[in-house]
């Protein structure tokens, strides 16, 4: 108890004293050349805002340091000498000074900075940076030389989004160790590293390394064989690298058939963006070709003809794509009473589906008999019509002009006959798809937040993990 | 599956494509009471083309007690020149033969008529309904539409040569692409 009490006491004083032991620095703006003044101070507060996250420095107020170069009549484009930023990094009592500048020749960009001692007026450390490309890159860019400047390492979670900032239509993945079961691990590994290698080659994700991967494990103390099977871990792993999407699964044995569960899954959410699954009978080479189509499959891309025609054994796919109201929709909507029969896995299909089938069958085939009354009355109207205008003879004319009026008249009745059921088929084709999405399969992810109150998920402003909590309203 | 994607479009084409023919009911020979008797032509309008004939059919309609008729069309004469003219069926009769007879105008002037007697010789012989009086042809000299017209000079009469009202003369169309 003595203890605790003691800790109570001195726990703020150590944390008060671990951030003071941090060196204070204050950034001055940079000197723009041949670039946008905006631009170049867009940069810099990237820069400024990213030097917290280092946890080496603390930074000192934008506000404070503009009050004091106003105090003392100073511009802080004036101040450009290590001297002057010495004597300003003095005044606001900082340690360090960063200071600048970005500049563009041609399409290149190129950005000069140095970290100033105020006590020595030396260059404490110097970074220097050329960049071609877009003007939006060099955001990450400045974030890193961020953590350079102090003398950090970089997060993997910012080396990564540097490799996919050219690559925006590419989503990061990571891909965790296939639990075995059944197999050895070193099979599984293998398998997994085949999968991950075809991940790659489909060209539509960022891949991060397994190495990277099993770094961060163990950074976190995870054993890198097998110690991170559960999606929490994953989700862990995923958000410290900075991707968007983690796969994991399992490939298991039983009897002469493979079984690979494959799971890919969204960091920030985790809600499952796909699940695939296969099972493979034949010699143990061709579950590699198996695992290797999943990969392409997992990635929504065409698997190349090369590997399938290398298949081999039996093979049955499924993919299980979570079940939503708008899937149950379209299925009503492609034939009446299925998204009804599809919500409830075509187990128990109920009476309604088969109204609203039955339903419109009925009205359907109904419109089809007036069409035919239409058609042929419409045909008689005109054959009438014709002998109406050839003959030449009083009594024929008179004749021929009543019976063509009379199926004309028919065929408009028809015609109208037809609008209204082609009304009502219209409005029951419309409750059915109504129907089919307010009675239809709660979405997976809707259901999850629902479900749980407490999740993990990765919040990008802290760039960690954090538990959320969240009730639902509805 | 396949059946219900065929037939929903299906069924929508069908809907569509619902539209009752939009029929005119205009035979020339088809007068209501207040326009008989008449003078017509018959069929009333004719597309042909250049240098083609253009067949009409003179029809007296619902006249009664009729023993002659005397047609006289206009017509555009550098447009159309008349072909042939050959007597209808109207006055056929057991006792004796009609008379009939053409006369074309002088073919000086643009317009030109062309005047058609048909009839029977004293005997009070008479006809009544509607027949044939005379069949035309012109033929068309160039691209253009011409109208055809009866005159106020054409006239039924009975056997004692009194006129016969006409109620209603009809217009006949050429037209040459």
């Amino acid at each position: 108890m003595n203890l605790l009490k003691y800790l109570r006491w001195f726990m703020p004083i150590i944390f008060i004293g671990t951030a003071f032991s941090q060196p204070t620095v204050a950034v001055l703006d940079f000197d723009a050349n041949g670039i946008p003044e905006y631009e170049v101070e867009t940069l810099v507060e990237r820069l400024r805002s990213e030097l917290p996250n280092t946890g080496a420095v603390r930074l000192v107020d934008r506000k404070m340091l503009e009050n004091i170069l106003k105090e003392q009549g100073l511009q802080q484009s004036g101040c450009t000498t290590d001297e002057c930023a010495a004597q300003i990094g003095e005044l606001l009592g900082a340690q360090f000074m960063i200071s600048g500048s970005i500049g563009k020749l041609a399409d290149t960009f190129t950005v000069d900075m140095k970290m100033v001692s105020v006590s020595t007026g030396a260059a404490e450390r110097a970074k220097n940076l050329t960049f071609d490309g877009n003007v939006g890159g060099l955001l990450i860019e400045m974030q890193i030389l961020a953590w350079e400047i102090v003398g950090e390492e970089v997060p993997k979670a910012l080396m990564i989004k540097r490799t996919g900032a050219d690559d925006s239509d590419k989503v990061t993945v990571a891909v965790m160790d296939f639990d075995p079961r059944g197999i050895s691990l070193l099979e599984s590994q293998t398998l997994t590293d085949r999968f991950s290698t075809e991940i790659s080659a489909t060209g539509k994700a960022i891949l991060v390394a397994r190495s990277t991967v099993l770094e961060v494990m163990e950074d976190q103390g995870y054993e890198t064989s097998g110690g991170c099977t559960s999606e929490e871990c994953a989700a862990e792993v995923g958000a410290l690298l900075g991707v968007k999407y983690m796969i994991n699964g399992a490939i298991g044995k039983l009897g002469e058939t493979f079984t690979i569960d494959a799971k890919m899954f969204e960091v920030s959410t985790g809600a499952a963006a796909k699940t695939k699954n296969a099972t493979y009978t034949g010699p143990v080479d061709g579950l590699i070709t198996e695992i290797e189509i999943l990969a392409w499959e997992m990635m929504d891309a065409k698997p190349p003809k090369e590997l399938i025609s290398k298949r081999k054994g039996t093979i049955v796919t499924q993919s299980d794509k979570p079940k939503t109201k708008i899937g149950a929709a379209l299925r009503s909507a492609m034939m009446p009473g299925l998204g009804q029969a599809w919500t409830t896995d075509y187990a128990n299909i109920t009476n309604k589906s088969w109204y609203f089938l039955g339903g419109e069958a009925a009205l359907g085939i109904f419109a089809l008999v007036t069409y035919n009354n239409y058609y042929a009355s419409n045909n008689d109207a005109v054959k009438f019509h014709q002998n109406y205008i050839n003959a030449t003879d009083v009594t024929e004319i008179r004749s021929f002009k009543e019976t063509s009026e009379g199926h004309l008249s028919d065929a408009e009745s028809s015609e109208q006959t037809m609008e209204y059921i082609m009304y009502a088929l219209g409005a029951v084709h419309i409750y059915n798809i109504v129907d089919a999405y307010l009675n239809g399969p709660e979405d997976e992810e809707t259901a999850s937040v629902k479900k749980q109150k407490f999740d993990l998920v990765y919040n990008p402003e802290l760039n960690q993990p954090q538990l959320r909590f969240s009730i639902a309203l509805d | 599956m396949r059946l219900i994607k065929i037939m929903s479009p299906a069924m929508i084409l069908l809907f569509m494509a619902c539209e009752v023919a939009q029929l005119v009911y205009d035979n020339p020979l088809d007068k209501d009471d207040g326009e008989v008797p008449a003078l017509v032509f018959s069929p009333s309008t004719i597309e042909t083309s250049v240098g083609g004939s253009a067949v009409f059919e003179i029809f007296a309609v619902q006249v009664a007690g009729v023993s002659g008729i005397h047609t006289q069309i206009a017509f555009n004469s550098v447009r159309l020149g008349v072909t042939n003219v050959s007597p209808g069926d109207f006055f056929d009769d057991v006792n004796q033969s009609p008379m009939f007879f053409t006369v074309p105008a002088n073919p000086s002037t643009a317009v030109d008529t062309l005047d058609i007697y048909y009839f029977y010789l004293g005997d009070g012989v008479t006809k009544e309904g509607t027949g044939s009086v005379a069949t035309v042809i012109f033929n068309t000299k160039m691209t253009a539409t011409s109208s055809l017209e009866f005159t106020a000079e054409s006239e039924f009469v009975d056997p004692d040569d009194i006129a016969i009202q006409i109620n209603s003369l009809g217009q006949g169309t050429v037209t040459a692409q």
